[in-house]
């Protein structure tokens, strides 16, 4: 049997049977109340016995764990999560998603690892045989405690610094320790007016780890050469007379700026849309989440639905606007300034310079417009 | 058209544990909801995010809102927060993120604007996966984008709480501003950077879905932030678009009559 933790802001209670990660002041009452039970050698039920003691409503989150004998469980509620892993090193989360009591999950000598977390862990785990801590994370290997236990305090004198009471780490938590929150919180409900606990029944998550995260995307600014006409209106680097105010630009060596507005789009409807991204226009429109930029999303009346879903696009290539039809089922008109009108070509992207009318349907279009 | 969409929101805030004051402030109204996480001394920082929460919710008081309004307006507040440090030396530099999303109207039919000043964040949860909307305008975002710095190093560099954008500057910062449609059953969450820097995309995705009552989530999310650490002023506003028992008719292209 081997312990560790991870720093973190809950709490962790270690005995030499049970393990509990809560979110809770290590000062709370019950901390000292489950140190005691938990040194003792009480298993997991007691445990929870002793959390559930002032109301479910007073510990939302926490995960507890017992283990001996080849047998035990871990009881899982709010936004703890315990993970198991199997002698055939697969692995499994169990969470309390949508559960109002807890979710309890048995254990045999198949599992070989648990790690309970809490929302966050970090930094590397420290061993911990048994005391109580603030922390983030428990990793307990339970391989070995199916062979013969050795003597707890060959344990022990590595973890000399982390074997502390719950005294002396109350100590550590600020004085501002205050939960709930503040005065500002005025939309929270009366205490009790949501959370309805019926039955206090253990329930087994039929599917955990359902939850899925996407990380967040560091878009680059995109960046494009450019030149200033007299009023300092940015152009690209060919331009010789201002796209904006249509001054003549001299020549001058371009720089790299983060790429300017290059017009609007103006509904037929009279709104307008910024051209500092792409566009996407339709009567149901989706974009997917591939996307590192997010482009503005158009959905458009189609009262008589001859307005596909997703429609049309508008991409920007460094200086360029171009229009893309989307495989639309009665296609896209572009009409240029000075030009005949034409259908796009599904999936063909066509650039369009000002003044460009774009039909999606009879009485739905936008102008492709250059504004100072 | 099914008539008006039913928006409910919760929201919590909390000085945290290292912080003596709550410089985070924010607004929900029936169409912005919004964070503000203030910086500067002497309490400035709060007098910055409050100026910024008090503009925004006047927002869609006269009436329709249009995304244009929305850039205008946060323009506008800019030059507010400066104004107001000018009179008062005690608040010289003091300034504020601003992030959140404006219900408008826009092309005949309801989009959310999403708006974005600095390193709070906007995301959108719907059908069990989180997206993050905006992009953090922080010195370690650019530095991420510029393959500088890895994620992982950019969650504990020390720089991650410099922002590059902030109302109160010199010169008004441009927002990100951007329009999507309305889906039902989407649910969003908006907040400082004192709850991302304690709960990573993971972590706020499964308390997210653990509450059904956006107020429940808010505070849930908050404690969590705090429990985890509160190493800074922690505030998060959730958003939902609750659906409605209509089910969703229009699914077919008709082919365009020849008139
Ligand atoms: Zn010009």
């Amino acid at each position: 049997m081997e312990v560790r933790y991870r720093p973190g802001g809950w709490v962790a209670v270690t005995g030499p049977r049970t393990w509990l990660l809560v979110a809770a002041d290590a000062a709370a009452p019950l901390v000292a109340r489950c140190w005691e039970l938990a040194r003792a050698g009480a298993d997991e039920v007691e445990l929870v016995g002793a959390i559930a003691a002032d109301g479910l409503r007073a510990v939302r989150d926490f995960a507890v764990a017992g283990f001996a004998e080849g047998a035990g469980q871990v009881i899982v509620r709010g936004a703890a999560r315990v993970e198991l892993t199997g002698t055939d090193g697969s692995t499994r989360v169990v969470t309390a998603e949508h559960v109002s009591t807890w979710v309890e999950t048995r254990l045999d000598r198949s599992t070989v690892r648990l790690v309970l977390g809490g929302p966050v862990t970090e930094g590397s785990a420290l061993p911990l045989d048994s005391g109580v801590v603030r922390a983030g994370g428990l990793d307990i290997e339970l391989a070995q405690a199916l062979v013969p236990a050795e003597p707890a305090e060959a344990v022990q004198a590595v973890a000399a610094p982390v074997v502390v009471s719950p005294a002396a780490v109350a100590v550590t938590v600020p004085e501002t320790t205050k939960l709930p929150v503040d005065e500002r919180t005025t939309h929270l409900p009366a205490e009790g007016t949501t959370e309805v606990i019926t039955h206090l029944a253990w329930a087994v998550a039929e599917d955990p780890g359902a939850t899925r995260a996407r990380p967040a995307t560091a878009a680059a600014p995109t960046l494009v050469p450019a030149i200033r006409c007299d009023s300092g209106h940015w152009n690209p680097p060919h331009a010789v007379a201002c796209r904006v105010c249509g001054a003549g630009v001299p020549p001058q060596q371009p720089v790299d700026i983060p790429r300017p507005t290059l017009g609007a789009l103006r509904l037929s409807s009279g709104d307008l849309v910024q051209l500092d991204r792409g566009v996407l226009l339709g009567r149901a429109p989706d974009v997917g989440s591939d996307q590192s930029v997010r482009p503005h999303v158009v959905r458009l009346r189609s009262p008589d639905g001859d307005i596909s879903r997703n429609h049309v696009e508008i991409r920007l290539l460094g200086w360029q606007v171009f229009a893309v039809d989307l495989g639309s089922r009665n296609g896209t008109v572009v009409a240029p300034p000075a030009d005949l009108p034409f259908d796009l070509v599904a999936y063909q992207p066509v650039e369009i310079v000002p003044g460009t009318v774009v039909s999606l349907a009879d009485d739905t279009s936008f102008v492709f417009e250059v504004v100072g | 058209m099914t008539g008006e969409p039913t928006i409910r929101a919760g929201a919590a805030t909390d000085v945290g544990l290292v912080r003596a004051a709550n410089e985070d402030n924010y607004v929900v109204t029936s169409s912005v909801f919004a964070v503000a996480d203030g910086m500067g001394g002497h309490a400035a920082g709060d007098v910055a995010s409050g100026l910024a929460v008090a503009g925004l919710a006047q927002l869609g008081l006269a009436g329709v809102v249009r995304p244009e309004e929305v850039r205008r307006h946060i323009v506008r507040l800019n030059g507010d927060i400066l104004a107001a440090a000018a009179r008062n030396p005690e608040q010289w530099g003091m300034g504020t993120t601003v992030t959140g999303l404006c219900l408008v109207d826009f092309a005949g039919s309801p989009h959310w604007v999403v708006f974005n000043v600095g390193d709070s964040r906007v995301y959108r949860y719907a059908g069990g996966s989180m997206e993050q909307l905006t992009v953090d305008h922080s010195e370690v975002n650019e530095l991420v984008a510029a393959g500088k710095l890895s994620p992982a190093e950019a969650a504990t560099d020390p720089r991650r709480n410099v922002v590059t954008r902030a109302l109160g500057s010199p010169t008004a910062p441009e927002p990100d501003i951007f329009v999507f449609p309305l889906a039902e059953g989407d649910r969003f969450l908006v907040c400082s950077d004192g709850l991302t820097g304690e709960l990573d995309d993971g972590a706020l995705a499964s308390v997210l879905a653990s509450w059904d009552d956006p107020r429940d989530a808010a505070a849930s999310l908050v404690r969590a932030a705090v429990v985890a650490g509160g190493r800074d002023n922690v505030t998060a506003v959730v958003v939902d678009h609750v659906p409605a028992h209509t089910p969703p008719a229009d699914d077919e292209t008709a082919p365009r009559k020849v008139s």
